[in-house]
Protein backbone atom coordinates (compact mmCIF):
# COMPACT_ATOMS: atom_id res chain seq x y z
CA UNK A 1 0.00 0.00 0.00
CA UNK A 2 2.95 2.31 1.04
CA UNK A 3 4.55 2.28 -2.34
CA UNK A 4 1.33 2.57 -4.55
CA UNK A 5 0.20 5.55 -1.73
CA UNK A 6 3.99 7.32 -2.70
CA UNK A 7 3.33 7.14 -6.42
CA UNK A 8 0.39 8.65 -5.80
CA UNK A 9 1.37 11.61 -3.83
CA UNK A 10 4.06 11.96 -6.70
CA UNK A 11 1.62 12.14 -9.49
CA UNK A 12 -0.59 14.92 -7.71
CA UNK A 13 2.15 16.86 -6.91
CA UNK A 14 3.70 16.56 -10.20
CA UNK A 15 0.12 17.33 -11.57
CA UNK A 16 0.10 20.14 -9.46
CA UNK A 17 3.46 21.92 -10.32
CA UNK A 18 2.45 22.04 -13.77
CA UNK A 19 -0.53 23.74 -13.29
CA UNK A 20 0.35 26.28 -11.55
CA UNK A 21 3.24 26.78 -14.11
CA UNK A 22 0.63 27.25 -16.24
CA UNK A 23 -1.05 29.02 -14.20
CA UNK A 24 2.11 31.48 -14.03
CA UNK A 25 1.96 31.61 -17.67
CA UNK A 26 -1.59 32.74 -18.12
CA UNK A 27 -1.28 35.21 -15.39
CA UNK A 28 1.71 37.14 -17.15
CA UNK A 29 -0.08 36.87 -20.40
CA UNK A 30 -2.88 39.13 -18.47
CA UNK A 31 -0.61 41.25 -16.39
CA UNK A 32 1.23 42.17 -20.01
CA UNK A 33 -1.80 43.14 -21.26
CA UNK A 34 -2.77 45.49 -18.77
CA UNK A 35 0.43 47.19 -18.15
CA UNK A 36 1.37 49.03 -20.76
CA UNK A 37 5.31 48.61 -22.65
CA UNK A 38 5.79 52.56 -22.86
CA UNK A 39 7.97 52.15 -19.75
CA UNK A 40 11.09 52.36 -21.84
CA UNK A 41 11.06 55.93 -22.78
CA UNK A 42 10.30 57.15 -19.64
CA UNK A 43 12.83 55.09 -18.10
CA UNK A 44 15.63 56.84 -20.99
CA UNK A 45 14.28 60.32 -20.44
CA UNK A 46 14.42 60.52 -16.70
CA UNK A 47 17.68 59.26 -16.47
CA UNK A 48 19.83 61.24 -13.71
CA UNK A 49 22.89 63.27 -15.26
CA UNK A 50 25.66 61.40 -17.48
CA UNK A 51 27.99 62.16 -14.43
CA UNK A 52 25.99 60.17 -11.85
CA UNK A 53 25.78 57.47 -13.65
CA UNK A 54 29.29 57.07 -14.68
CA UNK A 55 30.45 57.22 -10.62
CA UNK A 56 27.19 54.73 -10.22
CA UNK A 57 28.63 52.27 -12.96
CA UNK A 58 31.85 51.72 -10.92
CA UNK A 59 34.55 51.25 -13.78
CA UNK A 60 31.97 49.61 -16.29
CA UNK A 61 31.08 52.93 -17.98
CA UNK A 62 31.28 51.79 -21.63
CA UNK A 63 29.11 48.63 -21.15
CA UNK A 64 26.76 50.66 -19.95
CA UNK A 65 26.76 53.35 -22.40
CA UNK A 66 26.61 50.30 -24.91
CA UNK A 67 23.50 48.62 -23.43
CA UNK A 68 21.90 51.90 -23.01
CA UNK A 69 22.38 52.82 -27.01
CA UNK A 70 20.91 49.53 -27.35
CA UNK A 71 17.83 50.26 -25.22
CA UNK A 72 17.80 53.28 -27.05
CA UNK A 73 17.57 52.29 -30.36
CA UNK A 74 15.05 49.40 -29.75
CA UNK A 75 12.98 52.45 -27.64
CA UNK A 76 13.35 54.58 -30.86
CA UNK A 77 12.08 51.99 -32.95
CA UNK A 78 9.20 51.44 -30.74
CA UNK A 79 8.16 54.83 -30.45
CA UNK A 80 8.41 55.28 -34.55
CA UNK A 81 5.72 52.67 -34.86
CA UNK A 82 3.40 54.20 -31.66
CA UNK A 83 3.32 57.69 -31.42
CA UNK A 84 6.59 59.53 -32.68
CA UNK A 85 6.61 61.46 -29.67
CA UNK A 86 9.96 61.87 -29.73
CA UNK A 87 10.79 64.12 -26.75
CA UNK A 88 12.63 62.10 -24.53
CA UNK A 89 15.43 61.38 -26.86
CA UNK A 90 18.15 64.05 -25.84
CA UNK A 91 18.67 62.66 -22.47
CA UNK A 92 20.03 59.21 -23.26
CA UNK A 93 22.49 60.51 -25.90
CA UNK A 94 23.91 63.19 -23.56
CA UNK A 95 24.49 60.06 -20.49
CA UNK A 96 25.78 57.88 -23.24
CA UNK A 97 28.05 60.46 -24.81
CA UNK A 98 28.88 61.23 -21.02
CA UNK A 99 29.83 57.52 -20.14
CA UNK A 100 31.82 57.10 -23.15
CA UNK A 101 32.71 60.79 -25.10
CA UNK A 102 34.18 58.75 -27.96
CA UNK A 103 31.46 57.03 -29.18
CA UNK A 104 30.63 58.22 -31.97
CA UNK A 105 27.94 56.78 -33.74
CA UNK A 106 26.19 58.42 -30.21
CA UNK A 107 26.84 61.89 -31.39
CA UNK A 108 26.54 61.01 -35.54
CA UNK A 109 23.19 58.79 -35.55
CA UNK A 110 22.27 61.21 -32.40
CA UNK A 111 22.55 64.19 -33.96
CA UNK A 112 21.07 63.47 -37.42
CA UNK A 113 17.72 61.21 -35.57
CA UNK A 114 17.35 64.79 -32.99
CA UNK A 115 17.80 67.21 -36.45
CA UNK A 116 16.06 66.03 -39.27
CA UNK A 117 13.60 62.87 -37.98
CA UNK A 118 12.69 64.41 -34.82
CA UNK A 119 12.77 68.49 -35.87
CA UNK A 120 14.79 69.01 -32.40
CA UNK A 121 17.57 71.25 -33.94
CA UNK A 122 18.67 72.65 -31.06
CA UNK A 123 19.64 69.86 -29.25
CA UNK A 124 20.92 68.02 -31.97
CA UNK A 125 23.22 71.20 -32.07
CA UNK A 126 23.79 70.83 -27.74
CA UNK A 127 25.01 67.42 -28.91
CA UNK A 128 27.38 67.58 -32.21
CA UNK A 129 28.55 70.12 -30.42
CA UNK A 130 30.17 68.26 -27.39
CA UNK A 131 30.73 65.64 -30.29
CA UNK A 132 33.26 67.57 -31.97
CA UNK A 133 35.17 68.72 -28.45
CA UNK A 134 35.65 65.28 -28.04
CA UNK A 135 36.01 63.76 -31.42
CA UNK A 136 37.64 67.01 -33.29
CA UNK A 137 38.71 65.28 -36.61
CA UNK A 138 35.19 63.64 -37.66
CA UNK A 139 33.79 65.61 -40.81
CA UNK A 140 30.60 63.99 -40.28
CA UNK A 141 29.78 66.01 -36.81
CA UNK A 142 30.59 69.30 -38.60
CA UNK A 143 28.29 68.52 -41.76
CA UNK A 144 25.76 67.75 -39.70
CA UNK A 145 26.12 71.28 -37.53
CA UNK A 146 26.62 73.12 -40.43
CA UNK A 147 23.35 71.17 -42.24
CA UNK A 148 21.51 72.20 -39.10
CA UNK A 149 22.22 76.27 -39.19
CA UNK A 150 21.98 76.12 -43.31
CA UNK A 151 18.37 74.60 -43.17
CA UNK A 152 16.75 74.83 -40.08
CA UNK A 153 18.70 78.22 -38.09
CA UNK A 154 19.09 79.94 -41.45
CA UNK A 155 22.35 80.74 -40.38
CA UNK A 156 24.61 80.62 -43.48
CA UNK A 157 27.47 82.18 -41.42
CA UNK A 158 27.69 79.86 -38.88
CA UNK A 159 27.10 76.85 -41.10
CA UNK A 160 29.68 78.10 -43.66
CA UNK A 161 32.46 77.92 -40.70
CA UNK A 162 31.09 73.84 -40.16
CA UNK A 163 31.47 73.38 -43.30
CA UNK A 164 34.37 74.83 -44.16
CA UNK A 165 35.90 72.73 -41.30
CA UNK A 166 34.55 69.11 -42.54
CA UNK A 167 35.80 69.96 -45.90
CA UNK A 168 39.76 70.22 -44.01
CA UNK A 169 38.98 66.88 -42.60
CA UNK A 170 39.58 63.60 -44.80
CA UNK A 171 36.85 61.44 -46.15
CA UNK A 172 34.31 64.63 -46.66
CA UNK A 173 32.03 64.34 -50.15
CA UNK A 174 33.90 65.89 -53.02
CA UNK A 175 30.27 68.68 -53.23
CA UNK A 176 31.68 70.20 -50.31
CA UNK A 177 33.53 72.75 -51.65
CA UNK A 178 31.19 74.08 -54.01
CA UNK A 179 28.23 74.10 -51.58
CA UNK A 180 30.69 75.92 -49.02
CA UNK A 181 31.22 78.48 -52.08
CA UNK A 182 27.64 78.90 -52.84
CA UNK A 183 27.11 79.84 -49.28
CA UNK A 184 29.99 82.29 -49.73
CA UNK A 185 28.25 83.75 -52.65
CA UNK A 186 24.92 84.08 -50.85
CA UNK A 187 26.64 85.92 -47.76
CA UNK A 188 27.98 88.22 -49.70
CA UNK A 189 24.75 89.02 -51.49
CA UNK A 190 22.97 89.09 -48.03
CA UNK A 191 20.73 86.87 -49.60
CA UNK A 192 17.73 85.08 -47.84
CA UNK A 193 17.81 81.23 -48.32
CA UNK A 194 16.00 80.67 -51.50
CA UNK A 195 13.35 77.66 -50.82
CA UNK A 196 15.23 75.30 -54.01
CA UNK A 197 18.34 75.22 -52.65
CA UNK A 198 17.00 74.87 -49.12
CA UNK A 199 15.45 71.36 -50.69
CA UNK A 200 18.27 70.56 -52.52
CA UNK A 201 20.57 71.29 -49.52
CA UNK A 202 18.01 68.80 -47.29
CA UNK A 203 18.37 66.36 -50.35
CA UNK A 204 22.29 66.12 -49.77
CA UNK A 205 22.04 65.78 -46.46
CA UNK A 206 19.54 63.16 -46.56
CA UNK A 207 21.97 61.39 -49.34
CA UNK A 208 24.51 61.18 -46.88
CA UNK A 209 22.48 60.27 -44.13
CA UNK A 210 21.35 57.32 -45.80
CA UNK A 211 25.13 56.16 -46.62
CA UNK A 212 25.38 56.04 -42.85
CA UNK A 213 22.35 54.31 -41.62
CA UNK A 214 22.83 50.65 -42.85
CA UNK A 215 19.23 49.55 -40.43
CA UNK A 216 16.82 48.81 -43.41
CA UNK A 217 13.64 50.76 -41.70
CA UNK A 218 15.67 53.83 -40.93
CA UNK A 219 17.18 53.33 -44.55
CA UNK A 220 13.53 53.09 -45.89
CA UNK A 221 12.41 56.25 -43.69
CA UNK A 222 15.14 58.34 -45.26
CA UNK A 223 14.29 57.25 -48.82
CA UNK A 224 10.33 58.31 -48.11
CA UNK A 225 11.49 62.03 -46.90
CA UNK A 226 13.89 62.21 -49.86
CA UNK A 227 10.81 61.36 -51.92
CA UNK A 228 8.66 63.78 -50.44
CA UNK A 229 11.39 66.53 -50.61
CA UNK A 230 11.53 65.33 -54.44
CA UNK A 231 7.83 65.97 -54.82
CA UNK A 232 8.20 69.52 -52.85
CA UNK A 233 10.96 70.36 -55.32
CA UNK A 234 9.38 69.41 -58.29
CA UNK A 235 6.14 71.17 -56.90
CA UNK A 236 7.56 74.34 -56.92
CA UNK A 237 9.69 73.93 -60.21
CA UNK A 238 5.84 73.05 -62.55
CA UNK A 239 4.26 75.98 -60.24
CA UNK A 240 7.30 78.51 -61.22
CA UNK A 241 6.75 77.29 -64.90
CA UNK A 242 2.83 77.77 -64.82
CA UNK A 243 3.46 81.35 -62.91
CA UNK A 244 5.83 81.55 -66.04
CA UNK A 245 3.07 80.56 -68.69
CA UNK A 246 -0.22 82.67 -66.97
CA UNK A 247 2.56 85.67 -67.45
CA UNK A 248 2.84 84.94 -71.42
CA UNK A 249 -0.70 83.46 -72.15
CA UNK A 250 -2.69 85.46 -69.30
CA UNK A 251 -4.06 82.37 -67.64
CA UNK A 252 -3.08 79.05 -66.49
CA UNK A 253 -2.18 76.25 -68.30
CA UNK A 254 -5.02 73.58 -68.44
CA UNK A 255 -2.57 71.03 -68.00
CA UNK A 256 0.94 70.22 -67.74
CA UNK A 257 2.18 69.12 -70.97
CA UNK A 258 0.95 72.99 -72.28
CA UNK A 259 4.22 74.03 -70.23
CA UNK A 260 6.18 72.17 -72.79
CA UNK A 261 4.58 72.96 -75.47
CA UNK A 262 5.07 76.35 -74.68
CA UNK A 263 8.19 75.42 -74.12
CA UNK A 264 8.93 76.36 -70.32
CA UNK A 265 9.91 73.18 -69.61
CA UNK A 266 11.27 70.00 -70.99
CA UNK A 267 9.79 67.44 -69.71
CA UNK A 268 7.15 66.34 -67.01
CA UNK A 269 9.43 64.73 -63.99
CA UNK A 270 8.95 61.84 -62.89
CA UNK A 271 6.64 61.50 -59.14
CA UNK A 272 9.00 59.97 -56.98
CA UNK A 273 6.32 57.89 -54.95
CA UNK A 274 4.67 56.75 -58.63
CA UNK A 275 1.55 58.69 -59.01
CA UNK A 276 1.98 61.80 -61.10
CA UNK A 277 1.94 65.47 -61.30
CA UNK A 278 -1.02 67.14 -62.20
CA UNK A 279 -2.35 71.15 -62.54
CA UNK A 280 -5.35 72.85 -61.31
CA UNK A 281 -5.78 75.18 -63.98
CA UNK A 282 -8.16 77.65 -61.73
CA UNK A 283 -5.80 78.85 -59.00
CA UNK A 284 -2.21 77.55 -60.56
CA UNK A 285 -1.66 74.72 -57.68
CA UNK A 286 -0.12 71.81 -58.81
CA UNK A 287 -0.87 68.31 -57.37
CA UNK A 288 -0.38 64.98 -56.77
CA UNK A 289 -2.02 62.24 -58.32
CA UNK A 290 -1.66 58.36 -57.16
CA UNK A 291 -2.66 55.57 -59.36
CA UNK A 292 -5.39 54.79 -57.84
CA UNK A 293 -7.23 58.24 -57.92
CA UNK B 1 61.88 24.39 -1.81
CA UNK B 2 59.02 24.80 0.56
CA UNK B 3 57.42 27.81 -0.97
CA UNK B 4 57.17 26.12 -4.52
CA UNK B 5 55.30 23.61 -3.22
CA UNK B 6 53.09 25.65 -1.52
CA UNK B 7 52.55 27.88 -4.12
CA UNK B 8 51.73 25.13 -6.16
CA UNK B 9 49.29 23.67 -3.78
CA UNK B 10 47.37 26.74 -3.47
CA UNK B 11 47.41 26.66 -6.99
CA UNK B 12 45.99 23.29 -6.94
CA UNK B 13 43.12 23.85 -4.40
CA UNK B 14 41.86 27.04 -6.28
CA UNK B 15 41.32 25.41 -9.50
CA UNK B 16 39.63 22.56 -7.94
CA UNK B 17 36.97 25.20 -6.15
CA UNK B 18 33.81 25.15 -7.86
CA UNK B 19 33.17 28.57 -7.43
CA UNK B 20 36.07 29.48 -9.59
CA UNK B 21 35.03 27.43 -12.53
CA UNK B 22 31.17 28.57 -12.04
CA UNK B 23 32.57 32.12 -12.59
CA UNK B 24 34.76 31.40 -15.82
CA UNK B 25 31.06 29.47 -17.13
CA UNK B 26 29.38 32.88 -16.35
CA UNK B 27 32.33 34.97 -18.02
CA UNK B 28 31.68 32.45 -21.33
CA UNK B 29 27.96 32.95 -21.31
CA UNK B 30 28.38 36.67 -20.76
CA UNK B 31 30.44 37.30 -24.22
CA UNK B 32 28.43 35.41 -25.87
CA UNK B 33 25.23 37.31 -24.66
CA UNK B 34 27.16 40.27 -26.04
CA UNK B 35 27.31 38.78 -29.55
CA UNK B 36 23.52 38.74 -29.18
CA UNK B 37 23.16 42.22 -28.21
CA UNK B 38 25.34 43.70 -30.59
CA UNK B 39 22.33 42.95 -33.44
CA UNK B 40 20.47 45.25 -31.28
CA UNK B 41 22.22 48.07 -31.85
CA UNK B 42 22.67 50.15 -34.64
CA UNK B 43 26.19 49.06 -36.52
CA UNK B 44 28.18 49.08 -33.01
CA UNK B 45 28.36 45.04 -32.87
CA UNK B 46 32.47 45.01 -32.91
CA UNK B 47 32.45 48.00 -29.87
CA UNK B 48 29.77 45.69 -27.56
CA UNK B 49 31.45 42.39 -27.76
CA UNK B 50 34.84 44.16 -27.09
CA UNK B 51 33.23 46.13 -23.87
CA UNK B 52 31.29 43.76 -23.10
CA UNK B 53 34.30 41.28 -23.05
CA UNK B 54 36.96 43.12 -21.30
CA UNK B 55 34.24 44.13 -18.79
CA UNK B 56 33.47 40.57 -18.44
CA UNK B 57 37.19 39.83 -17.55
CA UNK B 58 37.51 42.63 -15.39
CA UNK B 59 34.34 41.49 -13.43
CA UNK B 60 34.74 37.47 -12.85
CA UNK B 61 38.29 37.97 -12.58
CA UNK B 62 37.93 40.22 -9.27
CA UNK B 63 34.65 37.96 -8.21
CA UNK B 64 37.42 35.41 -8.13
CA UNK B 65 39.82 37.01 -6.80
CA UNK B 66 37.53 37.82 -3.47
CA UNK B 67 35.87 34.53 -3.37
CA UNK B 68 38.74 32.16 -3.84
CA UNK B 69 41.03 34.19 -2.17
CA UNK B 70 39.28 35.30 1.16
CA UNK B 71 38.96 31.13 1.60
CA UNK B 72 42.77 30.55 1.18
CA UNK B 73 43.69 31.65 4.71
CA UNK B 74 40.13 31.24 6.40
CA UNK B 75 40.29 27.43 4.89
CA UNK B 76 43.33 26.68 6.35
CA UNK B 77 41.91 28.43 9.88
CA UNK B 78 38.41 26.47 9.37
CA UNK B 79 39.98 22.77 8.57
CA UNK B 80 42.67 23.45 11.59
CA UNK B 81 45.41 22.56 9.00
CA UNK B 82 46.87 25.36 9.89
CA UNK B 83 48.11 24.31 12.84
CA UNK B 84 50.37 21.59 11.14
CA UNK B 85 51.35 24.16 8.96
CA UNK B 86 52.51 26.97 11.70
CA UNK B 87 54.08 23.74 13.17
CA UNK B 88 56.19 23.45 10.45
CA UNK B 89 59.77 25.10 9.47
CA UNK B 90 57.94 27.32 7.19
CA UNK B 91 57.98 30.97 8.16
CA UNK B 92 54.08 32.37 8.53
CA UNK B 93 55.43 35.12 5.43
CA UNK B 94 56.31 32.61 3.76
CA UNK B 95 52.71 30.90 3.78
CA UNK B 96 50.96 34.04 3.47
CA UNK B 97 53.27 35.07 0.02
CA UNK B 98 52.58 31.26 -1.45
CA UNK B 99 48.91 31.60 -0.78
CA UNK B 100 49.05 35.13 -2.58
CA UNK B 101 51.34 33.78 -5.68
CA UNK B 102 49.09 30.72 -5.57
CA UNK B 103 46.43 32.97 -6.26
CA UNK B 104 48.03 35.09 -8.85
CA UNK B 105 48.88 31.99 -10.74
CA UNK B 106 45.15 31.03 -10.84
CA UNK B 107 44.40 34.27 -11.84
CA UNK B 108 46.90 34.30 -14.65
CA UNK B 109 44.53 30.67 -16.08
CA UNK B 110 42.28 32.38 -15.62
CA UNK B 111 42.38 35.54 -16.97
CA UNK B 112 43.86 33.54 -20.01
CA UNK B 113 41.30 31.47 -20.46
CA UNK B 114 38.74 33.90 -20.75
CA UNK B 115 41.29 35.96 -23.19
CA UNK B 116 41.39 33.09 -25.48
CA UNK B 117 37.43 32.65 -25.75
CA UNK B 118 36.90 36.66 -26.12
CA UNK B 119 39.91 36.76 -28.86
CA UNK B 120 37.95 33.71 -30.29
CA UNK B 121 34.64 35.01 -30.40
CA UNK B 122 35.89 38.18 -31.77
CA UNK B 123 37.87 36.17 -34.63
CA UNK B 124 34.91 34.44 -35.16
CA UNK B 125 32.38 37.10 -35.51
CA UNK B 126 35.15 38.57 -38.13
CA UNK B 127 36.48 41.90 -36.67
CA UNK B 128 39.73 43.25 -35.89
CA UNK B 129 42.02 41.28 -33.11
CA UNK B 130 44.08 43.90 -31.98
CA UNK B 131 46.67 43.50 -29.63
CA UNK B 132 45.94 46.40 -27.92
CA UNK B 133 43.55 44.41 -26.10
CA UNK B 134 46.16 42.91 -24.46
CA UNK B 135 47.53 45.70 -22.71
CA UNK B 136 44.14 46.48 -21.21
CA UNK B 137 43.98 43.22 -20.40
CA UNK B 138 47.20 43.53 -18.49
CA UNK B 139 46.07 46.08 -16.28
CA UNK B 140 43.53 44.57 -15.60
CA UNK B 141 45.33 41.58 -14.53
CA UNK B 142 47.83 44.08 -12.50
CA UNK B 143 44.31 45.29 -10.57
CA UNK B 144 43.64 41.45 -10.08
CA UNK B 145 46.80 41.42 -8.07
CA UNK B 146 45.95 44.00 -5.91
CA UNK B 147 42.34 43.50 -5.25
CA UNK B 148 43.84 39.67 -4.14
CA UNK B 149 46.27 41.22 -1.98
CA UNK B 150 43.52 43.21 0.00
CA UNK B 151 41.36 40.12 0.33
CA UNK B 152 44.28 38.08 1.54
CA UNK B 153 45.15 41.04 4.38
CA UNK B 154 41.25 40.67 5.26
CA UNK B 155 41.21 37.53 5.18
CA UNK B 156 44.42 37.25 8.07
CA UNK B 157 41.94 38.94 10.47
CA UNK B 158 38.44 38.32 9.60
CA UNK B 159 35.67 35.95 9.07
CA UNK B 160 35.23 35.64 5.63
CA UNK B 161 31.76 36.65 5.00
CA UNK B 162 33.18 40.16 6.58
CA UNK B 163 36.63 40.00 4.48
CA UNK B 164 34.38 39.49 1.00
CA UNK B 165 32.30 42.89 2.24
CA UNK B 166 35.63 44.92 2.76
CA UNK B 167 37.27 43.82 0.04
CA UNK B 168 34.00 44.71 -2.22
CA UNK B 169 33.77 47.58 -0.58
CA UNK B 170 37.28 48.95 -1.15
CA UNK B 171 36.68 48.20 -5.05
CA UNK B 172 33.65 50.19 -4.83
CA UNK B 173 35.44 52.94 -2.59
CA UNK B 174 38.84 52.65 -5.24
CA UNK B 175 36.40 53.30 -8.37
CA UNK B 176 34.83 56.64 -6.87
CA UNK B 177 38.21 58.18 -6.36
CA UNK B 178 37.89 60.58 -8.95
CA UNK B 179 35.13 61.82 -6.90
CA UNK B 180 36.95 62.48 -4.51
CA UNK B 181 39.62 64.69 -6.33
CA UNK B 182 36.36 66.69 -7.64
CA UNK B 183 35.12 66.83 -3.75
CA UNK B 184 38.50 68.33 -2.91
CA UNK B 185 38.47 71.04 -5.27
CA UNK B 186 35.01 72.23 -4.44
CA UNK B 187 36.01 72.06 -0.97
CA UNK B 188 36.36 75.31 1.16
CA UNK B 189 38.44 75.27 4.00
CA UNK B 190 42.00 73.52 3.90
CA UNK B 191 41.20 70.91 6.44
CA UNK B 192 38.29 69.16 4.58
CA UNK B 193 41.01 69.69 1.12
CA UNK B 194 43.53 68.17 3.21
CA UNK B 195 41.41 65.17 4.38
CA UNK B 196 39.85 64.92 1.28
CA UNK B 197 43.52 64.94 -0.65
CA UNK B 198 44.98 62.16 2.21
CA UNK B 199 42.03 59.77 1.05
CA UNK B 200 42.68 60.37 -2.66
CA UNK B 201 46.36 59.13 -2.00
CA UNK B 202 45.56 56.75 0.37
CA UNK B 203 43.11 54.69 -1.37
CA UNK B 204 43.57 52.36 -3.84
CA UNK B 205 43.10 54.03 -7.15
CA UNK B 206 41.28 51.47 -9.23
CA UNK B 207 40.42 53.92 -12.04
CA UNK B 208 44.46 53.87 -13.54
CA UNK B 209 43.50 50.37 -14.06
CA UNK B 210 41.29 50.76 -16.62
CA UNK B 211 41.98 51.81 -19.98
CA UNK B 212 39.43 49.46 -21.42
CA UNK B 213 36.83 52.11 -23.35
CA UNK B 214 40.22 54.10 -25.06
CA UNK B 215 41.52 50.89 -26.29
CA UNK B 216 38.44 49.72 -27.64
CA UNK B 217 38.01 53.45 -29.35
CA UNK B 218 41.58 53.04 -30.93
CA UNK B 219 43.12 55.46 -28.79
CA UNK B 220 47.14 54.43 -28.22
CA UNK B 221 48.08 53.92 -24.64
CA UNK B 222 51.72 55.14 -23.95
CA UNK B 223 54.36 52.78 -22.46
CA UNK B 224 55.21 55.38 -20.18
CA UNK B 225 51.47 54.94 -18.95
CA UNK B 226 51.41 51.65 -18.76
CA UNK B 227 55.09 51.67 -16.82
CA UNK B 228 53.58 53.95 -14.15
CA UNK B 229 50.48 52.13 -13.17
CA UNK B 230 52.41 48.95 -13.46
CA UNK B 231 54.65 50.30 -10.93
CA UNK B 232 52.18 52.00 -8.67
CA UNK B 233 50.20 48.46 -8.41
CA UNK B 234 53.51 46.70 -7.57
CA UNK B 235 54.62 49.31 -4.94
CA UNK B 236 51.06 49.18 -3.42
CA UNK B 237 50.12 45.34 -3.77
CA UNK B 238 53.96 45.49 -1.65
CA UNK B 239 52.64 48.14 1.13
CA UNK B 240 49.11 45.53 1.56
CA UNK B 241 51.04 42.47 1.43
CA UNK B 242 53.37 44.13 4.17
CA UNK B 243 50.94 44.49 6.74
CA UNK B 244 49.29 41.15 5.60
CA UNK B 245 52.16 40.08 6.88
CA UNK B 246 52.26 41.52 9.84
CA UNK B 247 49.13 40.72 10.96
CA UNK B 248 49.48 37.26 10.34
CA UNK B 249 52.45 37.23 12.89
CA UNK B 250 50.67 38.80 15.55
CA UNK B 251 47.64 36.40 15.18
CA UNK B 252 47.54 33.92 17.79
CA UNK B 253 45.96 30.13 17.42
CA UNK B 254 44.55 28.49 20.02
Amino acid sequence: MDNRGSVLIYTVAIIAVLSIMAGVYVLQRQIDNVKHTTLSERVLFYLPPGGYVKSAMLGFDAVAADLLWAYTVVSFGEDFVKNRNYKWLYRPLDVITTLDPLFEEAYRYGGILLSIQTQQVDKSILLLEKGIKNLPDDWRLYFILGFNYAYYKNDDVKAVRYFEKAASLPGHPSYLPRLIGNLYAKIAKADKANPEEKIDLAIKFLEEAYKQFKDEKMRAEIISKIKDLLVERDTRFLEKAARAYKDIYGRYPDELEDLIRAGLIKAIPIEPHGGRYTINPQAGKVEVKHASN
Amino acid sequence: MKVRALVLNTFKEAIRDKVFYTLLLFAVLVIIVSVLLGGLSLGVNEKIIKDIGLAAISLFGVLTAVLVGISLVYKEIDRRTIYTIISKPVHRYEFLLSKYLGLCLTLLLNVTAMTMFLFIVIWFQGYSLSLVLLKAILLIFCELMLVTAIALLFSTFTSSTLSAVFTLAIYIIGHLTTDLKEIEQASRGWLSRYITNFCYYVLPNFNNFNIRAEVVHGVDISGVYLLGVITYCIFYTAIVLFISILSFQRREFD
